[in-house]
């Protein structure tokens, strides 16, 4: 790939294998996302989101088509040259265990420590750059399981920036959270972006904010994938036809979604 | 704000020593402490029985006791991160099970089938069996807790493993002669004793196979910590790290429950002794804590089992189950989300 892009697709169909044949859910996707910037991933319940960011990181194979981290295909590389590109924070639940904030975020320096995890002081200042630049550092000595769902939120986010990765994925980070938190986590994954020069991608059904804050958006909707700026995608009605049903209108001059009634 | 994990490791490992040379000590025969010393330095004791019941029976006796209490708790340990459940353990998931059922058809299988006699004498068959058997079990828990979301259902698969391999074990005593069935009671009681230092060089053998493995699965744990998902993302091969804990816990239980009967609940209950006592998620800690807690659990246990001042020696499982027991219900009535 010529680009210096981060994330593509190319003719990329995502869906399920199955026995009785593949369940697509969208096909035809061609992206590229650039560093340093925030991008949102936005569609309706069911459209595929969660199954577009398994596929882009590898978690589950694509029904057809490639991707490309960096570059290179993502089928060809081991799990350890991907963890150095790529860092994700998911929804899974975490389970059970006894470890220290600084202990989560440390995780983020698995790709690179030895064969045992001991840190050395070059894992310990982007350990500790990260848990300061989300701001969670007071609670470094804290167990994980004693923080709120906002703070716990933000030590996630803290372990993908330890990890070091130009691509950070999000897999609906606001959910659970208050609206101050909500507006604080946009904030934050917005400045990560500018600052540091990552191409942070996200999903989220939080419109408002997305809208507000996003550099570009990716709108999973009847099978297709849209990707551009705010302002192409109201040109091309894209945003018109994100929500098919009828109870959600898109304003144009306002820039934001409506009751549709 | 907490020790340094060294010095906590250090108390640990002088713990250890000083119970292992209680446990050479003591016993239904008194034998004062010099001779003891004595005989362990190579030099004859004031009585020759003595120094026959020190170096080869109360030494071996000891060491068993570290090698059982180590590779159980460790296998614990693995158990508990990999099934994500805090009161995961080999005894609990049924693994303990399959060994007996491993051992059981090697002792009383001649009867069914003839192949066997000439096994059931050699410690090494024994061994093999209850490494089959165990890592059976693990595998059928495997394929199950992949079929479940709930990670609290694998307990109770582990309890049905525990019953149908303890019907097939009671089918086979029926078919057993007397001899078997009273050999294969003895071994199902529990038993550091009676351990010759052929037993003990095959367990020694057996047990270091499995912690190298687990020791060299100590960062993948830490990744599993944040469950699958996040250690794939982390660069952790799950596939082949998840087999190598998995054979790693089934060549410790197999191989302890071979030799020493099934013990009950160490290995559930001695990684939250470490845990509580470091209070730290990482392996590379957890797992040189739990070794130590688990060697210092069972020379107690086994000291406890001698009755001091008596001439009695209880099985060891009813020691071990006897404190186990009321450790589940008190991490069962104090669970959240910690792994204590």
């Amino acid at each position: 790939m010529k680009t210096n892009a981060i994330l593509s697709a190319r003719n990329l169909s995502i869906g399920y294998k199955k026995k009785s044949g593949d369940v697509v859910i969208a096909q035809q996707i061609n992206l590229e996302l650039q560093p340093g910037k925030l991008i949102s991933l936005l569609g309706a319940n069911g459209s595929g989101k969660s199954t577009l960011l398994r596929t882009l990181t590898g978690i589950q194979p694509a029904i057809d088509g490639s991707v490309f981290l960096n570059g290179a295909d993502i089928a060809s590389l081991s799990a350890r040259q991907k963890a150095t590109l790529l860092s994700l924070v998911l929804t899974d639940d975490l389970p059970p265990s006894d470890l220290s904030v600084f202990e989560l975020v440390a995780l983020g320096r698995q790709p690179y420590t030895n064969w045992i995890g001991t840190l050395s002081d070059s894992d310990t200042s982007p350990i500790e750059s990260a848990m300061e630049s989300v701001g969670i550092s007071y609670l470094a000595n804290r167990k994980y399981y004693e923080l709120s769902s906002g703070q716990l939120q933000k030590v996630l986010i803290a372990r993908a920036l330890a990890q070091d990765t130009p691509l950070l994925i999000l897999d609906e980070p606001s959910t659970h959270l208050d609206f101050l938190h909500r507006a604080e986590l946009y904030r934050l994954l917005k400045k990560l972006a500018h600052d540091y020069h990552k191409c942070i991608l996200f999903s989220t059904h939080e419109l408002d904010m997305a809208l507000q804050l996003s550099d570009e958006f990716l709108l999973l909707t009847d099978r297709k994938l849209v990707h551009g700026g705010i302002d192409q995608l109201i040109e091309n009605g894209s945003f018109d036809t994100l929500f098919p049903s009828g109870s959600v209108r898109f304003d144009r001059e306002n820039r934001r979604f409506y009751f549709g009634w | 704000m907490r020790q340094k994990p060294a010095t906590v490791l250090i108390l640990l490992l002088l713990l250890v020593a000083v119970l292992f040379f209680a446990d050479i000590c003591l016993g239904p025969v008194a034998i004062p402490f010099k001779d003891v010393w004595r005989s362990l330095t190579g030099n004859s004791a004031s009585k020759e029985t003595w120094s026959y019941i020190i170096v080869n029976y109360r030494l071996p006796k000891a060491i068993a006791a570290i090698l059982a209490g180590t590779g159980l708790s460790v296998s614990g340990l693995l158990m508990q991160t990999l099934f994500r459940n805090p009161l995961a353990g080999p005894y609990v998931l049924g693994v303990s099970s399959g060994s007996s059922l491993g051992v059981a058809f090697i002792i009383m299988g001649a009867g069914l089938f003839p192949f066997f006699a000439e096994l059931a004498g050699s410690a090494i068959s024994l061994t093999v069996a209850s490494c089959l058997g165990s890592s059976l079990v693990l595998a059928l828990v495997v394929l199950v807790s992949a079929r479940l979301r709930d990670t609290n259902a694998i307990l109770i698969v582990g309890l049905m493993f525990g019953s149908f391999t303890s019907a097939i074990v009671g089918l086979l005593s029926w078919f057993g002669s007397a001899e078997q069935l009273q050999k294969f009671t003895f071994w199902s009681m529990g038993n550091l004793s009676n351990m010759s230092w052929d037993s003990i060089g095959i367990l020694s053998f057996f047990a270091v196979i499995g912690l190298v493995m687990a020791a060299a699965s100590i960062k993948s744990l830490d990744a599993f910590l944040l469950g699958e998902n996040y250690a794939r993302s982390l660069g952790v091969n799950v596939r082949i790290s998840r087999l190598l804990i998995l054979v790693s816990t089934s060549i410790l239980a197999g191989s302890i429950t071979a030799f020493a009967g099934p013990i009950a609940f160490v290995g559930l209950a001695v990684p939250h002794l470490a845990r509580l006592l470091f209070k730290t998620g990482q392996h590379r800690i957890l797992f040189l804590g739990t070794i130590l807690c688990g060697g210092i659990i069972l020379l107690l246990c086994d000291i406890l089992c001698q009755l001091p001042g008596t001439e009695t020696v209880l099985p060891i499982n009813a020691i071990t189950s006897i404190i186990g027991a009321p450790v589940i219900i008190f991490l069962l009535l104090r669970k959240r989300r910690s792994a204590v």
